[in-house]
């Protein structure tokens, strides 16, 4: 099904087709490289504008001899060793910006000038003269981090293995705040080795060389309630085979439950179960392929008794023996791999086929899924290579294709994610492909995928718009939920919060799981169907009954309360929660009240930032400002100045306490950016309950930004954030984009951010109209734009 | 310390009437995924590395605490071989001997140099290299090589393992490190090559298993086939795909490297380890970081007995870690605390912190000075870096760091003194007088210019 193939379609007919309105544009001159009329003139303000400023107000401990902090404002004398140390210079504009430098106490710098610096920093590290076509930054291999190795075995060879838990994966590193960035995933002696046992751990485990032992097959038992039904998938070679499940209703009941044992959907039999374990054997004649046996908790005599604890169906073990003739069936995914045998006699000759014929009809259809794009006859003999080596080493067929199989799981196409160019700029289909499928679904394409690619049809936008509309729509988009979601909000850290559990006995591993689930239902609403506008807006959200019971809301007409499953304590009438509520699993949607909007008040992402006994409406601030406005406040100094004890009472408030940073000019700065916000959120606790009272202290969450606007609390806090959407929806496509790409993002990407916002802007922020805007921009569909100098190599 | 640990480990002699190869059955108990190996094998009775070797080679370890310390109570006053333990070294009494505490010793590199904040990524980054890391989030990670790998290309050759890497703490699940610093740097100090950290083991089962267990198989025709395997994977290079750009061909060396480094081990780990009667397999999760520290240790000690490798680093935890320490009535992180800003109740935790580590220290030398190794003991066998590359944790100096060095060397050092050193000489220099102690020779490195007398 894979063949090299050219497609009908051009880049400029994507240009045209595409939404972006400087698309063309950017086409037209693509080799265009000498200095653009911006840097020009960014070059010219620092030279008559900027430097002088500087010297004035920062050269007595920043110039000559004088590196205060390590910083030498000598060292960077022309815009591209300013642009090659960005993050210093991020950092200097930050504390411009906030007044925390010039050191407050003896500056003279005017509001003029230091909006000059501030405006003309921001304009040399990020303005990029999109007419221009800078290049766009490269991609570097990317290797399968953690979770993408997993789930691509999983779906290449159809199975339900974790090698990386199997084997230990040393862990991978984290770059631009995420797990998938190819300059990071590095790949020492000792991954090599893990990836080595891997590979062996998984042949083994996908492919038997013993299927006598499959004739007698042992399964794992359950215990039902009423109307419950234990499954077990089964593969099955056609033949008479013998069911054995051993059994018993509850324990010491008078009565008996009515049982079914079926086999996909017809009953074998109807049983009633008593008390007393016992065998019940059925024979059952069967077809080949997949079957499911159930056994099931049909009914009860006593109705109203069912609920009652000790009167459950307990199956201790459930066995399956057979076929009584003939031999019985691999799993299922060992046949769904190995395909053929050396022995099959279909050659027009009627001769066995023999192990070369028989590795390669096996990996014939395996490679290609493998490596994720066709391959040549040249690696295809490669694997059968192995294959025959250990045939002739005296391996029997199935553990020949075992060292096949083996082989092809080391292979650098597969650990990494190789991608083919199809001109100079573009990539081919089948890359386009697998960027694609790992940036939604975290692991290789699937068949619709694939067929796309072969028919050249993928790289048409609509075509890759529908695509991205039916993955988004899969259940497998919890992979982007809990890849990019996850680690941009930083759920995957609640687990490793402390919380002083005297202080905040509500905080329980179930309550930290409940939290996480409503962020992760609402994240999973934003992919599917929401809108910018909704992470600071949205007035529902989704909640089970525990949650509904934090939160202090009714569950569907309920009080949560209520629903909590009780027990009499031992001494009578006492009543005891049991830590479980009824419908514990079921998670609706609804209305919030006034104190809680969109995302920035749900419980998971207030916990985040807390300290143990007590919030931080510091980290708090902080956080808001750096992962959803993406302006983080510059860096703490590396010696914080003391907070002097002797200021303030004993029992001062937090907001008193925190006064202090606001009255010390050096702190001050920076941090009347982060405390308002902070502050505005402390009627939420610790684990982010409400609260109106903190201690003795009334909760005060009135406060100011540093625009001027004032709120009078969480709520209207909100609302004024909710006013900064452009910044929001810039940051969260910058975030997003890093992660689609791998790599951290460089200032000439900021035309693709430029195209993706605007894009996003006409479709009413919606979530699924960045990620389209993403898959169709240039960093992400093309390799780079190549200067006329550098060509290609082909490797070695 | 339960009984599945490896603590018997140095009490026992290793003599010849008591060596005996392990049980499959013991090595294997409790392994939930022994399937995923080929085959363990430890069975066949077959001539050690070891033996080949020289009697008693000289073995290298660095162990590395971070955050800095409380520079007060860790420094030990007076000269020479007349000084008294600090505070914070106290624990170390029984061993004052068996090391020597050397002063004025940096890692400039590790300044921000213009960079900015994030010293705590520049320390670790640049503990074992001395040179300054490249400021990134995410793209081009690079610093320089480490100390132990440069003794690993050559003096590691003898070994089954050229070196091993160890730790206590995963890398992080999110976010960045510190302060615009990729997290490769705060999470390692050994690199392999100058943009490839060499990873750490932080369990110490799997440790146990890399070091001690054959990952190959018992027979020669399936040795042959791990070779086949790792010949098909090498020719591999010429069906990549057309790969352009230096950085995606930089990825590629790291894996093709990692090849050839393991296909030159195959054959060592054919050969099994003889490991000294009672040793079993330690636990995958140990019981908080007491237990877990002392693993570790315990398994540096068995693979320097064994002479699985010569060669260790060790971190006890990462730079910038925020872990708690409630067994020593420390309930605040770390890191939080090591920024004091000069509170006493602070200082006096970092102490305890300080404390903590010395005698988890004392540990490791008192079991290698235990284990009877050729002429002497191990620890006289040895040279053991032991410190960090921040001074005062509340002040991120990077000079004048906390550095000892435990163990003879093979009779070349003398222990017991306290030997001060110019402010700024670089802590590569110590390095480099290691390295030529094992015969490496005139290695000059990172920001190093020479040679120290020790």
């Amino acid at each position: 099904m894979f063949k090299n193939q050219t497609t009908g379609f051009t880049l400029r007919a994507i240009a045209v087709a595409l939404p972006f309105a400087s698309f063309t544009l950017y086409l037209a001159n693509p080799l265009h490289s000498q200095e653009s009329a911006l840097d020009s003139r960014i070059s010219k303000e620092w030279t008559e504008v900027i430097r002088p400023i500087l010297k004035e107000h920062c050269g007595e401990c920043h110039m000559q001899s004088s590196n205060e902090g390590g910083v030498n404002l000598d060292d960077y004398q022309d815009l591209d060793k300013i642009r090659q140390h960005a993050s210093t210079w991020e950092q200097i504009r930050g504390v411009i910006r906030a007044d925390a430098m010039p050191p407050p106490e003896n500056s003279a710098l005017k509001a003029p000038d230091r909006e000059k610096l501030v405006a003309w920093m921001q304009s040399a590290l990020h303005d990029v003269d999109c007419g221009c076509a800078p290049p766009t930054p490269k991609v570097t291999l990317r290797r399968l981090n953690q979770v993408e190795y997993d789930n691509t075995i999983q779906d290449l060879l159809g199975v339900e293995l974790t090698p990386s838990k199997a084997v230990g994966f040393v862990s991978d590193d984290v770059g631009n705040g995420f797990d998938n960035q190819g300059e990071v995933l590095t790949l020492p002696p000792i991954l090599l080795e893990k990836y080595l046992q891997a590979a062996a751990y998984v042949a083994k485990e996908v492919i038997e060389t013993d299927r006598e032992q499959l004739r007698k097959q042992r399964f794992p038992g359950a215990r039902l309630r009423h109307s419950e039904s234990h499954a077990i998938p089964l593969y099955l070679a056609a033949g008479k085979y013998n069911v054995n499940v051993r059994m018993r209703f509850g324990d010491k009941q008078p009565d008996t439950c009515k049982v079914r044992i079926a086999v996909d959907g017809a009953a074998v039999t109807e049983l009633d179960v008593p008390s007393k374990d016992e065998n019940y054997k059925h024979d059952v004649t069967l077809e080949k392929g997949d079957h499911r046996l159930t056994i099931e908790y049909l009914d009860d005599a006593e109705p109203a008794q069912r609920n009652e604890n000790n009167r459950r169906l307990i199956i201790d073990s459930v066995r399956w023996n057979g076929p009584e003739e003939g031999l019985p069936a691999f799993s299922k995914q060992h046949e769904t791999i190995v395909i053929a045998t050396p022995e099959q006699k279909d050659t027009p000759e009627s001769m066995p086929i023999g192990i070369a014929e028989a590795a390669r009809r096996v990996f014939t259809p395996l490679l290609p899924r493998a490596y994720r794009r066709p391959v040549s006859t040249e690696e295809l003999q490669a694997v059968v290579g192995v294959c025959e080596k250990a045939t002739a080493a005296g391996f029997g067929y199935e553990e020949s294709i075992r060292y096949g199989l083996q082989a092809v799981l080391v292979s650098p196409n597969f650990l990494f994610r190789t991608e083919n160019t199809e001109s100079a700029e573009m990539l081919d289909d089948y890359a386009i492909a697998t960027r694609l499928s790992y940036f939604l679904w975290s692991t290789m394409p699937d068949e619709t995928l694939t067929q796309l690619a072969h028919s050249g049809r993928l790289r048409q936008p609509e075509v890759l718009k529908e695509q991205i509309g039916r993955m988004l729509e899969s259940p497998q988009a919890e992979a982007l939920n809990k890849g990019f979601f996850g680690q941009w909000l930083g759920l995957r850290k609640l687990r490793k919060i402390e919380v002083d559990k005297e202080k905040f006995p509500l905080w329980s591993e179930r309550l930290q799981n409940a939290m996480v689930k409503e962020t992760e239902l609402f994240c999973m609403h934003l992919l599917r169907s929401g809108t910018i506008d909704e992470i600071t807006d949205a007035n529902f959200t989704f909640l089970n009954p525990r949650m509904a019971e934090f939160y202090g809301m009714q569950f569907e007409g309920q009080d949560p309360a209520e629903m909590a499953q009780k027990s009499l304590g031992k001494k009578g009438n006492t009543e005891r929660r049991l830590g479980l509520y009824d419908d514990e699993e079921k998670w609706i949607r609804v209305e919030l009240q006034n104190n809680r909007k969109g995302l920035l008040t749900q419980a998971a992402v207030l916990a985040l930032t807390s300290n143990p006994t007590r919030t931080s409406p510091v980290k708090r601030g902080k956080w808001i400002l750096e992962n959803v406005l993406g302006d983080p406040p510059p860096s703490a100094p590396p010696s914080v100045p003391s907070l002097d004890q002797g200021d303030h009472k004993a029992d001062a408030s937090l907001r008193e306490r925190l006064e202090i940073h606001r009255s010390n000019p050096s702190c001050a700065g920076c941090h009347k950016l982060m405390d308002p916000i902070g502050l505005g959120l402390e009627n939420f606790d610790v684990i982010g309950k409400w609260r109106d009272r903190d201690g003795n202290s009334a909760i005060d969450a009135k406060g100011q930004l540093v625009d001027g606007r004032t709120f009078e609390g969480p709520a209207e806090l909100v609302s004024l954030l909710s006013a900064k959407k452009p910044q929001i929806t810039q940051n969260f496509a910058t975030r997003m984009l890093t992660y689609a790409l791998g790599r951290g993002l460089q200032r000439q990407d900021k035309c693709d951010i430029d195209r993706i916002v605007h894009h996003a802007n006409q479709n009413s922020r919606s979530i699924r109209s960045i990620v389209e805007a993403i898959v169709l921009s240039d960093a992400f569909l093309q390799k780079a734009h190549l200067s006329p100098t550098e060509k290609p190599t082909e490797a070695r | 310390m339960r009984d599945n640990s490896l603590s018997t480990i140095a009490n026992t002699q290793l003599d010849n009437s008591s060596k005996q190869c392990i049980s499959r059955r013991t090595l294997l108990r409790g392994l939930g995924v022994s399937l995923a190996l080929p085959s363990l094998n430890l069975m066949k009775p077959a001539m050690a590395l070891a033996e080949n070797a020289a009697s008693s080679p000289t073995r290298l370890a660095w162990v590395f605490f971070p955050n800095g310390t409380n520079a007060e109570r860790w420094f030990p006053k007076g000269k020479g071989t007349e000084w008294e333990l600090s505070p914070s070294l106290e624990p170390l009494a029984e061993c004052k001997a068996d090391f020597n505490v050397l002063r004025g010793l940096a890692q400039v590199n590790a300044q921000s140099l213009g960079d900015g904040p994030g010293d705590h990524a520049r320390s670790a980054a640049a503990f074992l290299t001395g040179a300054h890391p490249y400021k990134t989030a995410g793209s081009k990670i690079k610093v320089g090589r480490s100390a132990d790998q440069i003794a690993a290309d050559e003096y590691g050759r003898a070994t089954r393992l050229p070196s091993i890497e160890l730790g206590t703490e995963q890398g992080k699940d999110a976010g960045d490190c510190d302060s615009g610093y990729a997290c490769a740097y705060s999470n390692n100090i050994s690199w392999r090559s100058e943009t490839l950290p060499t990873a750490k083991e932080v369990d110490p089962l799997r440790a146990f298993q890399r070091l001690f267990g054959t990952t190959g198989s018992t027979d020669a025709r399936s040795q042959a086939m791990q070779s086949n395997i790792l010949d098909f994977v090498t020719d591999q290079r010429k069906h990549l795909v057309r790969i352009s750009g230096a950085d995606d061909r930089r990825k590629l060396d790291e894996y093709f490297n990692s090849v050839r480094e393991v296909e030159q081990r195959i054959n060592r780990f054919a050969v099994p380890v003889t490991l000294p009667e009672g040793v079993t397999e330690p636990t995958d999760k140990p019981n908080g970081p007491t237990e877990h520290i002392r693993l570790m240790y315990d398994l540096m000690v068995l693979a320097f007995r064994t002479d699985t490798t010569r060669i260790a680093t060790f971190m006890l935890a990462n730079e910038g870690s925020n872990r708690a320490f409630p067994m020593i009535e420390v309930k605040d992180g770390h890191h939080q605390l090591s920024h004091h800003e000069n509170k006493i109740e602070s200082i006096e935790k970092i102490a305890k912190i300080d404390r903590y580590y010395s005698e988890q220290f004392c540990y490791f030398l008192k079991k290698l000075k235990e284990t009877q190794d050729g002429e002497g003991n191990l620890l006289d066998h040895s040279m053991i870096v032991y410190g960090g590359c921040i001074s005062d944790g509340n002040r991120h100096d990077h000079h004048d760091l906390p550095i000892l060095m435990a163990g003879k060397g093979g009779n070349r050092i003398q222990t017991g003194r306290l030997l001060e050193y110019p402010q700024y000489t670089p802590l590569n220099n110590l390095f480099s007088t290691m390295l030529e102690n094992v015969g490496v020779r005139n290695v000059k490195f990172g920001d190093g210019t020479g040679q120290i007398s020790v």
